[in-house]
């Protein structure tokens, strides 16, 4: 009981802390944040790696709303050693909240994909299937530049049916 | 204080990572050669869950020499190629193998990463698929993990897998493993000429148990025995095979030892060594 309550006051301290650092640095953040990123990610809604491309669309306050959509191939070849690649494509909402140097973020996504396997006999198949996705994470841009870092938990509901905790990291560029 | 850090981790992975695999000292009873072989097919690491279909024929077309299965039991007496203790460590179900019948069973899939479509096999579907397949390796981990009485489970395990390997149309070697002495004994009884595996705890108890039966070899994992240990079955006409190599550090440790066989879960690292 005690350590839910610690953390809910850490969580509120950060929301005040953010919210003083972006009033203080406004300015600041009209100026470096740009409407476009591209992203390079390590694990993710994507599985393995991805790029991707997000854009803001909405922005009040301290609060930003961005749309992303990422792809990503991975296994070339299948077992057979035949070209037959694995295809993720997440692609989902999400909501900014900080200053201009760090921030919060909430997304929600889902991912496609289609995966090389054994369906029915010994040529290889493919299965289609999709999954939910719950994306916490902070993210910090860096000063005076249009790179960004985000580090984040993803709770995923693989084919909408088992949840499995899994997490990410991707360096992005606004234009 | 940094720099001494930084150039102590420097040479350090340097050391670790340029350790050579010594092929020239190979001595073995397996005409002086090491089969690689794949562990559950690709191994831990790979995309595909181990004993899957698509992780066993990846290792062959891969180059393996072979490749090691994981069997267990079905309630309705199905061999299944399945590696946990518990559904639930892997895939969308829970509980174990033997609680099951085959029919539930292949509808569990495995949930790897954060992907979802690989399926069961049981051992008969596998066979089928490799009806006339190429002269590989095929060693069978078997994984006495039951839930009534052992004697029974053991006599229909024994019956099954011996009918399996009846009907396994390969031209490889079959290999069979087990940690259980009674089991191994049961095979004996059934099929004098096939070639068992004791899976010890110590290289000591492998060694008399397996000479004490008249054993083909003994499968232990590489960190519980010593190059001369391994020297010491080959001259009591034992085989070798280690397990648990899970790094390059580990296929070139387990390279200089000689063993006959390593059952790796980096399989391209010990296919590239082994060249």
């Amino acid at each position: 009981m005690f350590r839910t309550k610690f953390a809910w006051v850490i969580v509120l301290l950060l929301a005040l802390g953010f919210n003083s650092h972006a009033k203080g640095l406004g300015t600041f953040a009209d100026t470096l944040h740009n409407k476009n990123t591209v992203t390079l990610n390590v694990g993710g809604p994507a599985g393995y790696w991805a790029i991707g491309y997000e854009r803001n669309i909405v922005r009040q306050g301290s609060w930003w709303m961005y749309g992303a959509v990422a792809a990503s191939l991975w296994g070339l070849k299948d077992y057979n050693g035949d070209f037959n690649p694995n295809v993720s494509i997440p692609l989902g909402i999400g909501v900014l909240y900080g200053g201009s140097a760090h921030k919060l973020e909430l997304g929600l996504s889902n991912t496609l994909y289609s995966i090389s396997m054994a369906e029915g006999g010994v040529e290889g198949g493919r299965e289609l299937g999709m999954n939910g996705n719950l994306q916490i994470g902070y993210r910090y841009c860096m000063p005076h530049s249009r790179w960004s870092i985000r580090v984040y938990y993803l709770g995923v509901l693989v084919s909408y049916e088992n949840f499995v905790n899994f997490g990410g990291l991707s360096i992005g560029y606004s234009f | 204080m940094r720099i001494v850090i930084f150039i102590s981790l420097f040479f350090g992975i340097l050391n670790s990572s340029c350790r050579k695999a010594n092929l020239d000292g190979i001595a073995n009873l397996n005409r002086d050669e090491i089969s690689a072989i794949g562990h559950g097919g690709m191994g831990i690491s790979s995309t595909y869950p181990i004993d899957t279909y698509e992780s066993l024929t990846a290792a062959i077309t891969a180059g393996a020499d072979g490749v090691e299965i994981d069997v267990q039991m079905s309630n309705d007496s199905v061999l299944v190629a399945f590696h946990d203790h518990d559904l639930s460590t892997s895939t969308s179900c829970a509980g174990k193998i033997n609680n099951h019948s085959w029919e539930l069973l292949k509808d569990c899939e495995y949930v790897k990463e954060i992907f979802s479509v690989y399926q069961i096999w049981s051992l008969p579907e596998i066979a089928e698929y490799w009806k006339g397949g190429s002269s590989r390796i095929v060693v069978f981990d078997c994984k006495l993990i039951y839930s009534a009485n052992f004697n029974e489970f053991i006599m229909t395990y024994a019956k099954k897998l011996t009918e399996l390997v009846g009907s396994f149309e390969f031209e490889g070697d079959i290999l069979i493993e087990s940690q259980s002495v009674a089991f191994l004994q049961l095979i004996q009884g059934l099929k004098p000429d096939y070639k068992l595996f004791y899976y010890p705890q110590s290289f000591e108890e492998g060694l008399g148990i397996a000479k004490a039966y008249g054993l083909y070899g003994i499968t232990i994992a590489s960190s519980n025995i010593t190059k001369e240990q391994i020297a010491e079955a080959h001259d009591n006409g034992l085989r070798v095979a280690v397990w648990n190599v899970n790094s390059r550090k580990d296929n070139v440790e387990a390279i200089n030892k000689s063993p006959d066989y390593i059952q790796t879960d980096k399989l391209n690292g010990l296919l590239r060594l082994l060249k």
